[in-house]
Parts: structure tokens; C-alpha cells; sequence
């Protein structure tokens, strides 16, 4: 049995849609593995496939008749949802819970009968959980009880199978044991599409995958296709290294490891076979994205400042802005913009008074003229070797305010090395939108964890 | 692969045919008790050849014509319209547990029972003592839960919570009015009248009020018993249920009328009884289990011969009629506490 | 990092400033309109100065009186001074005649009637004193009505002959000191209206509660008896549960009387009008009642209290005496039914009292309480041999006989369902009517034993003690013998 979705779009309400144009198939016996942050849209992505909501545009398809056409009870039969593990309101034994798949089976008025208990027991005796027939469900162990929601899947005698985040709340132990039977069972010729929050199950389980990221589709295919590390972070917003296996046409992902900013000193310049001075070798081939980042008053700027010195001192070109707090006592009430190339210094923002400022951000307010003169750096500053732009922040990411020319310059491309400052909340969205970049510790304060 | 069978466990077999059979006999037992209690002393023997004289005629020749008479016309009607009316709250009270998800519910959760007892006293108020009163109560016993559920229809979905509420709040609003109409009535003859219709009796039972209350009851009990399993997987939720091929709201719908038309037609014979409805499924929980395919006949059962023994001590116990309100609470609560200790923990 | 001051902050305090300010000028001015307020104007009610009198039918015909005056007064030796000042504030300026023999008006000491005759009761103007007239003179009675009035009473005060006030204890148990006369009375309690008008005080009726007068029929007789009773109905100011004290103060009432389980008891007493207490469940206590009624409204209507206690006496005692050696299974059951026919009275109820007067035995006396709700099964248990229906309620006999689950009795059977009589009052309701209930009952139960008539003793009682002359027809309907 064949399962296919057409530019499925759906959303929940006017104007918010939360699917955009998803397409995918799926064979009998494959698993497909969909992976996305958190409100991508993988639960309504299931809740379409299964036929619970109906999509404002596209179709699902059951070998090539739309699910449309099924009844509720015929499609029931075909496909079966298995949810998130939840506490029920009643205290059901296992036996029952799983009875309750043999639904789409029997009439409105029917009750269930000796051959149904016969198909219970033998979907009880599949997924391993005969001795606890008689438990109730409510007693049982995460693991078991999802085991007890595929075994009901299995009950209703559908040949595909959704399974919404089958893994979260489970123990390793559990969770292996739960994939591991899926994967028998989709070796017996069921198909399965598992929504998941890990990449390494997917990469171990999945057949394929398909990336969400904010309803559309990210990429679909193989594991090795997929699971990149430029698409991870354009999907998830954070660097991860992919653990390959083998090489050449055997070639295998096998492990994603999530990496976290990178400690070194601006100092490291100086060193030849330092990272620092490797991302300026391979600047000459393609340009090199750096992301400064850190929380608030960790010291960004005065890294970059640093290494502004620092390369200047190397003999390379620096050009780009700086934006150094001005201070009151101990307070910060401004920040200030600094040319890198002329050296000539305004003030950019003060504290937000009123709700009268055309730029402004919750805390700040800016000064128009300011930013305008800053964007005409940026725009004007031709390819050096070492680009500053400190920060981008809010206002760029969310409003399309403030650095644009900044944004531009990055999203083309028109730069070889790019130091820039993004705060630690916006490195996602950041690395969303330039995955290959770079992403180091900015801060400045603490001198012991350093990576040459 | 193992035999398919009820249960492997035999004594557990052995132990739910023994529950079963009880449950069933429980009922027959205490109706046949009830007919040969009463504050007129006749001999079960008399009994007996009381309930026989219909169909042979010589039998009774020999007891008193006000015995049988008073078993045939106030004794026999009366038992069977408390069965009826018990076993109508026990699969009530279960059906809307399951369809609410929520144990705390009672068959008065849309509104029915509020409904009821405001047109009942709207009746006594304006009319007097007669079969009006019945039937303002069962309209207005309809009344209540259709304006509960198209309330709830204002939002565009029809979640739980929004029809429990509209449920609470409607019966709180026909609450008020039958306040109104209690402050409004002549406290020396209407009041009474009143306050007495609303704890409950079946005193005023005669054979015509019994057949109509017994087609619509045994009409809605079948149905329910013939869903009882749907009502497992409508106890899911909404989203599960319909990834299990079910219509979770036309079965709900259909599950609200059938209930509300036996819960109306109940209240409006015996005047406003609670707790039955809530605390009865509980008590087929603690001994069958949740499967609603035991626990709908169980409700059904416990229901019936729980209503059985209150009306029969509501009868003989004092010259007076004691209301049945009173005793459903003051016998019940004890029961359920029995029960609970018999240590199963859950729902 | 220091905060800069929050500018809500800022405002908090500000706003908090502005809300004192309002609320004192709020207060202030409140304080200004009370003051302002003009003060609540009583409007004076008119003292009512001559009484109405209902007076025979008789033609009225001015007779000549005698040699000068208007009529002659044969009166007893120490009563001339009372007559004279009584006469003076009648009529004007003007003396009484005394003559020794053949005068219009006999004045004499009081003497007890055993007959109970038809005739109505003389007026007692002074404690055993009474106004006897013996001509047809419009004076004479005009005088009568006057010396038994409130005016009338005042000026025996005012000469020292009736006492200034009248110290009783209530059937609360309260000790209250009475202004007399008693001018204007406020009854909310039914049977206590009922009372007043059997002691012939009801022209001092300011507002009151009447019992058994809201339906039709009722209402009728009740106009007929006094044509002021639509004026004096006071049910939607006052009730057992409610009294709008500005209303009372309107009337301006010497004296409230009510019930002992009136919710508002308290709240009355602000007004300082004194209240007087019944609680007459018992007809020891309903003749309590009545004497105490009595005694409220001056030498008269004492009279009268004790008339009807003598009465009621010598009705118990008739019963008795014919009743007493028939032994118990000779004494029929009764069963009184309420509002509904499943709802009997109790042994505490007066109804239980009045069977058990007339010669009866209360099938229902086990019961305690108020009425009781019990079912047919019982009722086929007690077996009782009568079954009467209240006339209140909306009850009926039809609803017991014609019902076919009734049958199984043999009061239904039999035919031995009645329905309590009522003129206005319910014959079973603790008022003086219920000496006809009791006699309307004996007279079912021991038709050949028992020597009272129920017409003959309605139409003394109403004669006498409501002033009502009950028509033939009205006897018909409510004695008739089914």
C-alpha cells in the first residue's frame, strides 16, 4: 500500500499557514523519518496524512485514490495514528487498550468477538507485551505503554503507520526497544512515517527523511543526503558535525554530534595553523562567515576589537562597524557606531524613553540619520580581507530594520571573512539563514577555556 | 502464538462469571423484595398469588381484594419504575463519563436535571398536582440540554470543556429560576408541593405514567448497551478516536440525545434524584473494571437495584414517604466507602 | 546596575493621590445630601370619631322619643354619671332622659344565657354591663354603637370607669402593656383576623390578613360580611415573612397582632407600636385567643370572647355527653387530607384535636410535624372509615373518589369522602369558625347519635359573631348532607 501526499497546505487558521506545499510517498516497508523544530508542523503534517484534518490545498493518497474517498472506517483500516503516549481518564488493561484498534472492524454497534480477541492476543505477542495483558495501562512503563499504542496499531490492521514523536519521554533503553520493534515490524512489509526530535534515530531507523522548517520542506530523501550538517543547521539553527562510516559509493552517516561555539582568542591570528588563520586561507576560495556570539555584556565587541587590532597588525584590510557601549558610570545608556575605516564615531542608540522613536527596539531607540550613515558604510566598503559588522540583532532579524545593508552583504556573499556579532538568543535564527558559518564563544572574560 | 481466550487466568474467569451473575441477580432479588415489603402487611405467599391473578383469576380468591390490589396497582408499578429509573442514571452516568472524559460527571451534567425540576415547579406553581407537571418536566428536561449544547456550538469547535461548562452554567440558571418560583409559591400549599417533587418520590406512580417512562427508558437503555464499546475508545478523546475510524462527534450527539430523553423522562416521573449518576459507574468500575463493555450492564444493573433498595426504604421505613434525594445520599455514600476500601486503585 | 525610576511607578503614585481626592469629595458630598434631605413626612390619618354600624335590617324609623330627648334610658343605680358623660360626648350638649319603666334603652347588669338562642349578644359597654334596647329607636342604637366604640371607650376612660391600659401576657409569653382604646389594629396573621371579628372589634381594623378569602367564593362571603374587606386586605404589605414598616407607620396602628413564628418580629419593634403574640394550635389555646382578644379591645369584646368560650364549651360538652359510653370500635377512623390526597395531617395538627372532639379517631395521629406525605399503601394500612378533604388548596372529593387506585378503600367504597366546609374561614383551621367544624364533623360521624345541627349552629354563629345574617342557600351549600 502506497501512501503519497500532494502539496498538502494547510493551515489552522486564515493567513497562518502552518504547511506549505508538502509533498512525499511512501512504500510499503519503507520507514520515513520527519524531522523539525518544534512547531514546523510535524504533528499537523500526520494529522493530514491520517485524514484527521483536511488540507485547505493538495491531496493524500492511498494507492493513488484519495483518502477523501475512504470513509472513516475504510481509512482507519489503512492507515492508523499512533499518538504520543498520554494518561488516559480510566485505568483500561492493556488487553483492552489494544482491543480498542479493532474499531474500524466492527460496526457502530458491534462488540468485539472471539476472532478479535485472537488478533489482539497475536498483536500483543508482537510487540512482546503478552504478560501484561491484564495490567492496566496506566501502570506500566513509557516504553511499555507505547509498545501497547503500536500493538493497537497493529490491531487495526493498517499496513501504515504514523507515529507522532514515539520517542519523547522514553529512557534509552525504552526507546530502543520501541525502534527496534518498528523496525522488525517494517521489515514484515509495514510502512511507518515517525515524527522525531533526533537526528541519530533517524539516521540509525529511517529509510528517508524529510526536514520541515516552518512548513516546507527543508529536504527529502536518503539519511546521507539529508542529514547534513548545512541543512541541520539551516533546520535546527545550530552546527552539528556529521560521523560518517566508510568512504566513496559506502559512504554512511552514522552519528550527528551537536557542536557548541568555539572558544579561541583573537590572538590565535597570529598562529599559522591556528582555526583562525585557516578560515583566512580558505577566505581566498569562498567567504568565510564568522558568528560572534555570545549573552549580552560578555565582551563581542571588545573581541572583535581585538582582532581587528590583531589583523591590522597582520597586514590585512579591515573594514566594516564596530558598536562599543557608552557607559555611565556602570551602566550602559548607549551604544555607538565606529567606522572601521575612518575611525569617525556616533552615537547610534540611547535608552528607550518614549514610544515615539521610528527604530526602536524594547530597549533601545535609534537614530535614524545614524543608521542610515552606518548602512552607507556597509554599502559603500569594498571586499576586504576582514569585514565587521557588530551587531546584528531584533531589528534585522525581525523587522528588517536597522544593518540591512549588513544582511545583504552576507546574504550575497559580497565579503571574504565576516566577524559578526550576533547575541547568543539570535544565533539560531542566524545560523537558519547562513548554515556553514562559523560560530565562536565571544567571550572575553574568561581566558581558561581556549582552543588554539 | 497463544489461544485466544477471555483471560488466561481462570480464577480470574471464575471470579468475573461469579461478579456478573450477582450483578444480574442483584436487581431480580431486591424487585421481588420490594414487592413484599410494604406498610400494608401481606404474606409473600399472598404475594405470590397476587402477581398470578391476572392471569388466574382464582387464585386470589382467597386474599383480601386490597391486598391485591395494592400489590398489582401501587406495589408492582412502583418496583418497576424504580428498576427503570436506576438502571436509566447508572447507564447515564456511565455513557457521559466516558463521552466527558471526566469521572466527576453526573447524568445532570448538561443541565436535564435542573431543567426538570424547574418545569415541574413552573407546573405545581401554575397548574396543580396533574399530569402537566410530568410533562412540563420532561420538556423542559429537553429544553435545558438543547440550549446547553447549541451554546456550546457559539465557538466554532466543540471541545469538552466549552459544553461542560454551558452545561454547568445552564443547570445553575434553571436552578436560580426554580429558587425564583420556590420564593414565588404560597408557602402553604404550593411550597410544599414543590420541595417535595424536587427530593424525589415515586409515590404518585400509576401504570400509564409507567409504560411511557418504560418505552423511551428501555429504547435508550438498548442503545446504550448496544455503543457500550465505542464508549472505550470515545473515552480517548477526540483525536484518537477518530484515527480510529469512529465519528467521535455524531456518536457523542447521539450518545447526549439518547441519554437526555432517559434521563427527562426519568426525573419527570420520580422528581429530581442526583448522585446516582455519578457514583453508580464508579461502583461498576471497582468491580468489573473500565471496560465499558462490562461496565455499561453493570452500571445498568448496580443502578436499578440501587434505586430498588432506596424506594423500598423510602416506602416502609416511617408512615411517612421519606424523599428519595435523601436517602440516595445518606445510604450511598457508606456503600461507595465499602467499596473503595476494597483496595483498587484507578478509575 | 541601578534602575531609572519606573515611570509606572510614577504613576501609581499620582493616580493613587487623585483616588483619595475623589473619594473624600465623594464622601463629602454623600454627607451634604443625607443632611439635606427633607425627613420623612408622616401624613396624619383621620381618628375615626363615630363608628360604622351594621344595623338590623329592620326598617329605620325615627320614633318619637318621649318627652324630651331623643330617647329614655332605664338605667341601674350607679350608672347614670358613665351615661350622662357617654351621652354628652354622643350627642353634644345634650342630657340624657332616665325614666324608671318603658324606656328605649335597658341598662343593666349582664346575665348569663344558657339558651344560646337566636339572637345576637347585647352590647357591654362597662365589665357585666350591657345596653339592652327595647324599641326600634335610631338614637338608641346610635348610642349603643357609640358606647361601645373606641370614641366611646375613651370617654369611660377619661372618667376613671374603664382602666387607662390593659396589661396581657401573649401566647409568646410576652407581658404587654396596652394603651386602650385600641383604635387601629394591624392583623397579618389570619386566624387572628378571624378572631377580631368574632369579638366584634372589627371596625378597628386598620389593615389585616384574612383567611381563607383569595378565592372567588370566599371573597364573596367575605364582602358580604364587611364591606370594608377589599380596603383592609393588607396581604402585599404584610405577611408572615414581610412588613413594610413605612406602610405601618402610614397607619398609624395602636397595636399589631400576629402570629408567634413571624420572621420580622424584630424589625417591628424599632417602630414602638406594641405587638401582641398568638400561637393557637390547640383549642385550649385557641380559647386562650379568643379571651385574650377580647380583653385587647375593651369591656364589649370581652363579652363576646367569653360568649363564644361558653359556646364552644357547651358544644364539647353536648358531644360528650352523647359520644362518651360508644366504645372504640364504634368510633369511626378519620383520615384528614391535605392540599394533596397523599398529604395527611399529623397528630400534632388541630385537625387531630377536632376529630378526636367530635367523637372521632385520627387515623393518622402516629404522624408528627406539619402536614406529612405518605402513600396509598399506608393510607390501605391506617384503613381509615372517613376521609375528609380540606376546602383549601385546590382539593377535592373527586380527586380521592373518582381515582381509581382509591378504590381499594373502604371510605371510598362507601362513600365516606367529605369535604370540610368553609364560609370564608376553614371550618378546620384554629379560628372560633372551627366550632362549626366540629360540629359539621360529629354530625357526619354519628349522624343518629349526635343531637347538634350543623345549619341551625352555622346560622347562630354567624348571627352572632360575625354580624352576618347567613342566607338560606349558603347553608344549603355548606351543611348539605351528601
Amino acid at each position: 500500500m502506497r501512501l503519497g501526499a500532494k502539496n498538502l497546505n494547510y493551515g489552522y487558521l486564515p493567513g497562518q499557514t502552518v504547511l506549505h506545499d508538502v509533498s512525499l510517498n511512501i512504500d510499503p516497508g519503507e520507514t520515513l523519518y520527519v524531522l523539525g523544530r518544534n512547531g514546523s508542523g510535524k504533528t499537523t503534517l500526520l494529522a493530514c496524512l491520517a485524514g484527521l484534518i483536511q488540507p485547505d490545498a493538495g491531496e493524500v493518497m492511498i494507492d493513488g485514490k484519495n483518502i477523501r474517498t475512504f470513509s472513516a472506517t475504510e481509512r482507519a483500516r489503512r492507515i492508523g495514528l499512533i499518538p504520543q503516549i498520554h494518561t488516559p481518564t480510566f485505568a483500561y488493561t492493556v488487553a483492552e487498550m489494544i482491543m480498542m484498534g479493532r474499531a474500524p472492524h466492527l460496526g457502530w454497534l458491534g462488540a468485539p468477538s472471539q476472532e478479535d480477541h485472537a488478533i489482539v492476543d497475536e498483536a500483543m505477542a508482537q510487540v512482546g507485551l503478552f504478560e501484561l495483558r491484564d495490567r492496566p495501562y496506566t501502570e506500566i512503563s513509557g516504553g511499555e505503554q507505547q509498545l501497547v499504542l503500536i500493538a493497537r496499531g497493529l490491531a487495526q490492521k493498517c499496513r501504515i503507520l504514523l507515529m507522532d514523536e514515539p520517542t519523547a519521554h522514553l529512557d534509552l533503553s525504552n526507546q530502543h526497544r520501541v525502534l527496534e520493534i518498528v523496525n522488525q515490524l517494517s521489515d514484515q512489509g509495514l510502512s511507518f512515517i515517525v515524527s522525531s526530535h533526533s537526528p541519530n534515530n533517524a539516521l540509525a531507523y529511517a529509510d528517508r527523511v524529510l526536514l520541515l522548517t516552518g512548513g516546507w520542506v527543508s529536504a527529502y530523501g536518503s539519511p546521507l543526503e539529508t542529514l547534513t550538517e548545512s541543512l541541520l543547521s539551516s533546520v535546527y539553527g545550530i552546527r552539528t558535525e556529521v560521523i560518517y562510516n566508510g568512504e566513496g559509493e559506502a559512504k554512511k552517516p552514522v552519528a550527528v554530534i551537536t557542536q557548541r561555539p568555539i572558544s579561541l582568542l583573537p590572538e590565535s591570528l597570529k598562529y599559522p595553523h591556528s582555526l583562525l588563520s585557516d578560515v583566512f586561507e580558505k577566505s581566498f576560495e569562498t567567504p568565510q562567515l564568522i558568528l560572534v556570539t555570545g549573552l549580552s555584556g560578555v565582551g563581542k565587541t571588545t573581541w572583535c576589537t581585538r582582532l581587528v587590532d590583531l589583523a591590522r597588525n597582520e597586514g590585512l584590510t579591515v573594514n566594516g562597524v564596530l558598536s562599543p557601549s557608552v557607559f555611565k558610570g556602570q551602566r550602559k545608556t548607549g551604544i555607538a557606531l565606529m567606522d572601521l575605516s575612518t575611525g569617525e564615531r556616533r552615537q547610534l542608540a540611547n535608552l528607550r524613553k518614549d514610544d515615539l522613536a521610528k527604530v526602536r527596539t524594547p530597549r533601545w531607540s535609534f537614530e535614524p540619520q545614524v543608521m542610515d550613515w552606518a548602512n552607507q558604510v556597509l554599502k559603500d566598503t569594498g571586499e576586504n580581507d576582514l569585514l565587521i559588522i557588530d551587531e546584528l540583532g531584533p531589528l534585522e532579524f525581525f523587522q528588517n530594520k536597522g544593518l540591512v545593508e549588513g544582511l545583504k552583504r552576507l546574504d550575497t556573499g559580497r565579503y571574504k571573512v565576516a566577524c559578526v556579532v550576533v547575541r547568543s538568543s539570535l544565533l539560531p535564527n542566524a545560523l537558519q539563514r547562513w548554515p556553514n558559518a562559523i560560530v565562536v564563544n565571544g567571550s572575553t572574560r574568561s581566558e581558561s577555556k581556549t582552543q588554539p | 502464538m497463544t489461544p485466544s481466550a477471555l483471560s488466561t487466568d481462570p480464577t480470574q474467569s471464575f471470579k468475573r462469571t461469579i461478579t456478573g451473575v450477582t450483578l444480574v441477580a442483584l436487581p431480580v432479588v431486591l424487585f421481588m423484595l420490594a414487592l413484599m415489603l410494604g406498610r400494608y402487611p401481606i404474606g409473600p405467599v399472598d404475594v405470590g398469588k397476587a402477581l398470578l391473578s391476572p392471569l388466574f383469576p382464582d387464585l386470589a380468591a382467597d386474599i383480601p381484594d386490597v391486598a391485591r390490589q395494592l400489590v398489582l396497582r401501587i406495589r408492582l408499578p412502583r418496583a418497576l419504575a424504580a428498576l427503570l429509573i436506576g438502571a436509566s442514571f447508572g447507564g447515564t452516568g456511565t455513557a457521559f463519563q466516558a463521552i466527558f472524559k471526566n469521572p466527576l460527571v453526573d447524568s445532570n451534567i448538561l443541565g436535564v436535571t435542573s431543567g426538570a425540576g424547574f418545569g415541574a415547579a413552573l407546573a405545581l406553581l401554575l397548574l396543580r398536582d396533574t399530569w402537566q407537571v410530568q410533562l412540563f418536566a420532561f420538556a423542559f428536561g429537553l429544553l435545558a440540554v438543547f440550549l446547553a449544547f447549541f451554546g456550546s456550538r457559539l465557538y466554532k469547535s466543540t471541545p469538552l470543556l466549552i459544553l461542560t461548562l454551558m452545561g454547568i452554567l445552564i443547570g445553575s440558571l434553571f436552578g436560580s429560576l426554580t429558587a425564583m418560583l420556590k420564593y414565588l409559591a404560597d408557602p402553604l400549599d404550593t411550597l410544599p408541593a414543590i420541595t417535595f417533587w424536587l427530593l424525589g418520590s415515586l409515590t404518585a406512580i400509576t401504570w400509564q405514567k409507567l409504560s411511557a417512562l418504560a418505552i423511551i427508558t428501555i429504547v435508550g437503555l438498548v442503545f446504550l448497551w448496544l455503543v457500550r464499546w465505542r464508549l472505550n475508545i470515545l473515552s480517548l478523546g477526540d483525536d484518537e478516536a477518530k484515527a480510529l475510524g469512529v465519528n467521535p462527534a455524531r456518536m457523542k450527539l447521539w450518545i447526549i440525545i439518547c441519554s437526555t430523553l432517559i434521563t427527562s423522562a426519568a426525573v419527570s416521573v420520580s422528581g429530581v434524584i442526583g448522585w446516582v449518576g455519578l457514583v453508580i459507574p464508579h461502583a461498576g468500575r471497582i468491580l468489573v473494571g473500565p471496560d465499558h463493555k462490562r461496565l455499561m450492564p453493570a452500571s445498568i444493573a448496580l443502578g436499578a437495584a440501587f434505586m430498588i433498595l432506596i424506594d423500598n426504604i423510602a416506602r416502609t421505613l416511617l408512615p411517612g414517604e421519606v424523599p428519595l434525594g435523601v436517602l440516595t445520599g445518606l445510604i450511598g455514600v457508606p456503600i461507595l466507602i465499602l467499596l473503595l476500601r476494597r483496595n483498587r486503585t484507578g478509575w | 546596575m541601578p534602575l531609572s525610576p519606573n515611570p509606572f511607578c510614577m504613576k501609581g503614585i499620582k493616580m493613587k493621590q487623585r483616588l483619595t481626592q475623589l473619594t473624600l469629595l465623594l464622601l463629602v458630598t454623600i454627607l451634604i445630601l443625607t443632611g439635606c434631605t427633607p425627613a420623612n413626612q408622616a401624613t396624619p390619618t383621620d381618628a375615626i370619631e363615630a363608628p360604622e354600624t351594621t344595623l338590623p335590617e329592620e326598617e329605620l324609623t325615627e320614633e318619637a322619643t318621649g318627652p324630651a330627648g331623643r330617647f329614655t334610658i332605664q338605667a341601674d343605680a350607679d350608672l347614670p354619671p358613665a351615661l350622662t358623660v357617654l351621652y354628652a360626648a354622643c350627642f353634644p350638649d345634650e342630657l340624657p332622659v332616665f325614666v324608671d319603666a318603658e324606656a328605649d334603652l335597658l341598662v343593666t347588669t349582664a346575665t348569663q344565657d344558657d339558651a344560646f338562642s337566636l339572637s345576637y349578644l347585647p352590647a357591654t359597654f362597662l365589665p357585666d354591663t350591657v345596653l339592652i334596647p327595647q324599641s326600634d329607636s335610631f338614637d338608641a342604637a346610635y348610642f349603643i354603637a357609640f358606647a361601645v366604640s373606641p370614641a366611646g371607650q375613651q370617654v369611660l376612660i377619661d372618667i376613671g370607669a374603664l382602666p387607662p391600659t390593659v396589661t396581657l401576657t401573649d401566647q409568646a409569653g410576652n407581658t404587654v402593656e396596652i394603651d386602650q382604646p385600641v383604635r387601629r389594629v394591624i392583623s397579618t396573621y389570619g386566624p387572628a383576623t378571624a378572631i377580631v371579628y368574632s369579638v366584634d372589634a372589627e371596625s378597628r381594623l386598620a389593615s389585616a390578613s384574612y383567611l381563607g378569602a383569595r378565592d372567588e367564593l370566599g371573597a364573596a362571603a367575605m364582602e358580604r360580611i364587611d364591606p370594608r374587606f377589599q380596603d383592609l386586605i393588607g396581604d402585599d404589605n404584610f405577611s408572615q415573612d414581610d412588613f413594610n414598616l413605612e406602610e405601618a407607620a402610614n397607619l398609624d396602628p395602636d397595636l399589631i397582632i400576629t402570629s408567634a413564628r413571624t420572621a420580622w418580629l424584630d424589625t417591628v419593634g424599632e417602630l414602638e407600636i406594641p405587638f401582641f403574640l398568638y400561637d393557637a394550635e390547640t383549642p385550649e389555646r385557641l380559647k386562650e385567643a379568643v379571651l385574650l382578644t377580647g380583653q385587647l379591645f375593651g369591656p364589649n369584646s370581652t363579652a363576646q370572647a367569653e360568649a363564644w368560650v361558653n359556646y364552644y364549651d357547651w358544644v364539647y360538652a353536648s358531644i360528650l355527653e352523647q359520644t362518651q359510653d360508644l366504645p372504640e370500635e364504634e368510633r369511626p377512623r378519620v383520615l384528614f387530607t391535605g392540599t394533596a390526597p397523599t398529604r395527611v395531617a399529623s397528630g400534632d395538627m388541630y385537625q387531630t384535636s377536632l376529630i378526636e372532639i367530635a367523637g372521632g379517631i385520627s387515623a393518622s395521629a402516629e404522624l408528627t410535624g406539619y402536614w406529612n406525605d405518605v402513600n396509598l399503601e399506608q393510607i390501605a394500612a391506617w384503613d381509615p372509615d372517613v376521609i375528609i378533604v380540606p376546602p383549601y388548596g385546590g382539593a377535592t372529593v373527586g380527586a380521592i373518589t373518582e381515582n381509581p387506585d382509591w378504590q381499594i378503600l373502604d371510605a371510598v367504597q362507601a362513600g365516606r369522602v367529605y369535604q370540610m366546609p368553609k364560609l370564608v374561614v376553614p371550618w378546620d383551621t384554629p379560628a372560633p369558625d372551627s366550632v362549626l367544624g366540629i360540629i359539621w364533623l360529629t354530625q357526619r360521624l354519628f349522624p343518629d347519635v349526635v343531637t347538634l345541627d350543623c345549619a341551625e349552629q352555622a346560622q347562630y354563629f354567624y348571627y352572632t359573631y360575625y354580624d352576618y345574617p347567613i342566607s338560606a342557600d349558603e347553608i344549603d351549600t355548606i351543611c348539605a348532607v351528601d
